[in-house]
């Protein structure tokens, strides 16, 4: 299942740009996600999320944007993976 | 067909409220300070070394407000692709600093004006960056200067 998203907000920059599009597949138990793979995520208080994962420990996915000031795992802990709900395929 | 969704790479506590104004009420509050010195009644009057003891607290306060709340839009708010638009944000924001410690160390008018010249232009191109137009119109109280005020 594709879903297409535009990327509001620059914690991603310079990967990925505010305004960007891209083209995520859906993530089922068995999809495969490795360090460096573009996740989006929802977050009870922030909404729908994209961020790079960073690290993967225990089944759990330590997720960042490449700015300082990005609000991710930092602020909210490492996701599980059934929190995780599309892996970016490709920008446009 | 699919739809396109949002999805946020925000920074920053999301609340997402930046605004320059309260840099140019300050600016505008250091002109008036000043104004108000050179207004000033009989130096021999005691009300005169009150007065005049409240406008310099002021003027330095505000001098002092103007640079944090453009050192915070300009840290937190301005991002990498603002730059690549806006290259000369940089000298305009270390323009700021150094006007605004000039107004703390000066009584000139002509300073406290170039303050508010600076902040000005920083406010523009910030409302640039959020797609709003701008007007430049005077201040509708003292020192009624000219103000870049977004069209909402």
């Amino acid at each position: 299942m594709l879903q297409i998203f535009k990327i509001s907000g620059d914690s991603l920059y310079p990967f990925y740009k505010d305004g960007q599009r891209v083209i995520c597949r859906k993530v089922f138990k068995d999809t495969k996600i490795k360090v460096y793979d573009t996740v989006v995520f929802e977050k009870d208080a922030y909404g729908m999320m994209i961020k790079r994962v960073r690290s993967i420990d225990d089944n759990t996915y330590f997720v960042e944007g490449t700015d300082p000031m990005s609000i991710d795992s930092r602020n909210f802990g490492a996701l599980n993976l059934k929190e995780i709900k599309y892996k970016v395929l490709f920008k446009f | 067909m699919l739809n396109i969704k949002e999805v946020k790479a925000h920074c920053d506590v999301p609340c997402g409220i930046y605004d320059p104004s309260a840099a140019q009420i300050a600016a505008l509050s250091v002109i008036r300070m000043v104004d108000l010195m050179n207004a000033a009644g009989d130096e021999h009057d005691v009300a005169y070394h009150n007065d005049m003891a409240r406008y310099v607290a002021v003027k330095e306060s505000e001098a002092i407000k103007c640079k944090e709340e453009i050192r915070i839009i300009w840290g937190d708010f301005i991002k990498p692709p603002h730059l690549a638009m806006h290259p000369d944000i940089h000298t305009i924001v270390h323009n700021i600093m150094m006007l605004g410690g000039a107004a703390k160390q000066h009584a000139s008018r002509e300073k406290a004006m170039a303050l508010l010249a600076e902040v000005n232009k920083f406010a523009e191109i910030f409302w640039k960056i959020k797609g709003v137009e701008t007007k430049v119109a005077k201040s509708p109280y003292a020192p009624n200067e000219d103000v870049v005020y977004p069209v909402l």
